[in-house]
């Protein structure tokens, strides 16, 4: 906890020292990801699942709010309410009917399901624009101030941010967590300690659905407009490759995924305007040569690997409770006995 | 409490032609320590398969507590307070031994996922219990001094005692042991022996399976013996060490011959 308060400080600090609108925007768009990359990482380290549909969830949450807003003339807030709850139903109905989430059906269900939904996106114009786009998204507003784009939001976006990095570092930290990391360590074991593990996997399934949904809310009210290829299966490896790259088994990988990916989208963007050819095309083959070299060199991700070097090298850096707070527990259960 | 815990009554299980156990009944008395035993394939880690959950039977009915558990799932059954180990340890190696033992106080606990995420001053006291629990568990089997060590990491000998501690945490009223002394040397078997009877004499009612007959004897009030799938034999040990079904079954019918 130590850690997010450092964590915070950092946010709180940042837009002094990148001042221009493309980099505030930029981060605006890191704290949305973190928030899918939190859920995404409790739903495959914790539950061992693998959603290949983020974006599509993340997708559903933006129109749901955007269509509602616009064409029904709905309160922002409950647009943003209705974006968390249709993603939920939509997981929800998913692990019904898939057995108990057992083994990949899971990641092939979402792969679909993430297609359907791009094709769904573009093809029902009446509703959601098409490729054409959405217009005229109001702006969320506290006490009738409009939250404006730019420096507002994104503090408004990482508050909400902070508060998901803390609500997913106490579920890894409880009961809960405890149970869901057991879970992928020996499941019939976890079952004879009268652990439902069905349950407690759909519960995560649908909170990872939540959140993307909540983050896609977030994006449909930072921008007037809204057009389908952000939510297409690129975006969905962008998610994963956060995820993998940061460590599946930490809340902190997945923020450090998050802000990793956002910073190589910089870098290729930057370099796409000094060299001809470099497009974003050039992002996902990079994106899928990092997969492959995490996946072969660093299973465990990045923070789960160097955590312990930090700590190593001393005085209690900033990351030092990174690891699921487990240094606190020491403290607390030692001085207590 | 009166009459019997456990009752099998008539348990069958085939794996498509084979059968591995065919009508088998027996019962366990509160405060028993009842050994299961038997040669190599006669169905005791089925058996203890069928009465944890793990597998359902495909013929008769399991009840604890008099109520039917067969075809129930294995969360449900430990709910009931029936806590087992397993023969090929099924610890959670990336956890520390005292997570381990938490994981075996989960049916303690009643924090959900979203009451954690934002844990009020009920959760957090309810992590205080479980995590005395915990630690009482672990003295209890003498490795409290491991708690924040990798269970990963701890040789065979202690990998059985956790095993031991993170069943005993759930506080159940039957345990199940499967083999808790298999690959031990002498020594941590008679330290093993030790903490079971002192675990019966917490009113913890004991099923094992084992094949260190020196231990089966020495821990056992009674005794069942599987051979093929079916019980040839039960009563207390002396009688089992004399019954020559049994004996046939272990050594086969050569031996018969020779000492005939």
């Amino acid at each position: 906890m130590r850690a997010l308060a450092v964590f915070a400080l950092v946010v709180l600090l940042y837009p002094w020292v990148a001042h221009t609108s493309y980099l505030i925007t930029v981060a605006t768009f890191t704290g949305i990801y973190t928030i899918v990359a939190v859920g995404l990482g409790l739903l495959m380290g914790y539950a061992g699942q693998v959603s290949l549909g983020q974006a599509a969830f993340y997708g559903v949450g933006a129109y749901t709010t955007a269509v509602l807003t616009t064409r029904y003339g709905l309160n922002p807030w409950l647009g943003v309410v209705a974006a968390m709850a249709v993603p939920a139903l939509i997981a929800y109905v998913f692990g019904r009917t898939l057995s108990r989430l057992k083994g990949y059906y899971l990641a092939m269900a979402t792969l679909a399901f993430g297609i359907a939904i791009y094709v769904v996106i573009n093809e029902w114009a009446d509703v959601t624009g098409g490729a054409s786009g959405l217009y005229g998204i109001p702006k969320l507003s506290i006490a009738g101030w409009a939250i404006s784009s730019g420096l507002p939001y994104y503090y408004f976006v990482w508050a909400i941010a902070l508060l998901v990095i803390f609500m997913g570092l106490n579920i890894v930290r409880f009961r809960v967590g405890r149970a869901l990391r057991s879970i992928h360590s020996s499941e019939v074991a976890a079952a004879a300690m009268g652990v439902d593990t069905g349950a407690y996997k759909m519960q995560v399934f649908i909170l990872s659905a939540v959140l993307a949904g909540l983050a896609g809310a977030l994006y449909a009210h930072m921008s007037y407009s809204l057009v389908p290829e952000p939510f297409g299966l690129q975006t969905s490896i962008l998610f994963v490759t956060m995820v993998v790259l940061g460590g599946m088994r930490s809340i902190w990988g997945a923020v450090v995924g998050a802000m990793i990916v956002s910073a190589i989208r910089v870098g290729v963007n930057w370099l796409g305007h000094t060299l001809p050819g470099v497009t974003s095309e050039v992002e996902l083959v990079l994106f899928g040569l990092i997969l492959i070299g995490i996946v072969i060199f660093l299973p465990n991700g990045l923070v789960p690997t160097l955590a312990p070097l930090l700590r190593r090298i001393g005085r209690r850096p900033v990351k030092s409770a990174v690891e699921d707070g487990k240094g606190e527990a020491v403290c607390k259960v030692t001085s207590s006995a | 409490m009166q009459g019997d815990l456990l009752r099998v009554s008539g348990v069958g299980r085939r794996f498509g032609g084979l059968v591995a156990l065919r009508d088998v009944h027996m019962t366990v008395r509160a405060g028993e320590i009842v050994g299961l035993i038997g040669p190599n394939g006669a169905g005791k880690s089925t058996l203890f398969h069928i009465i944890s959950g793990v597998l359902p039977p495909t013929e008769g009915e399991v009840t604890f507590r008099g109520e039917r558990i067969s075809g129930r799932s294995p969360h449900e059954i430990a709910a009931l307070g029936l806590s087992r180990t397993f023969q090929n340890i099924q610890v959670f190696g990336d956890l520390s031994v005292l997570d381990n033992v938490l994981v075996g106080c989960h049916r303690h606990g009643r924090a959900g996922l979203l009451a954690t995420a934002f844990p009020s001053r009920r959760v957090r006291d309810e992590e205080r219990r479980l995590r005395e629990r915990a630690l009482k568990a672990l003295s209890f089997v003498g490795i409290a001094d491991l708690a924040f060590t990798p269970a990963g990491l701890l040789p065979l000998g202690q990998l059985r005692l956790l095993e031991l501690a993170r069943a005993l945490a759930a506080e159940p009223i039957l345990l199940l042991l499967d083999e808790i002394a298999a690959g031990l040397n002498p020594v941590e078997t008679s330290t093993m022996a030790e903490n079971i009877r002192a675990v019966r004499d917490q009113g913890i009612t004991v099923l094992l399976v084992e094949h260190d007959m020196d231990l089966v004897m020495a821990l056992c009030d009674r005794i069942v013996v599987l051979d093929q799938g079916e019980k040839i034999a039960e009563g207390f040990p002396e009688e089992i060490q004399r019954d020559e079904r049994v004996i046939r079954a272990y050594l086969g019918a050569e031996w018969e011959e020779v000492s005939a």
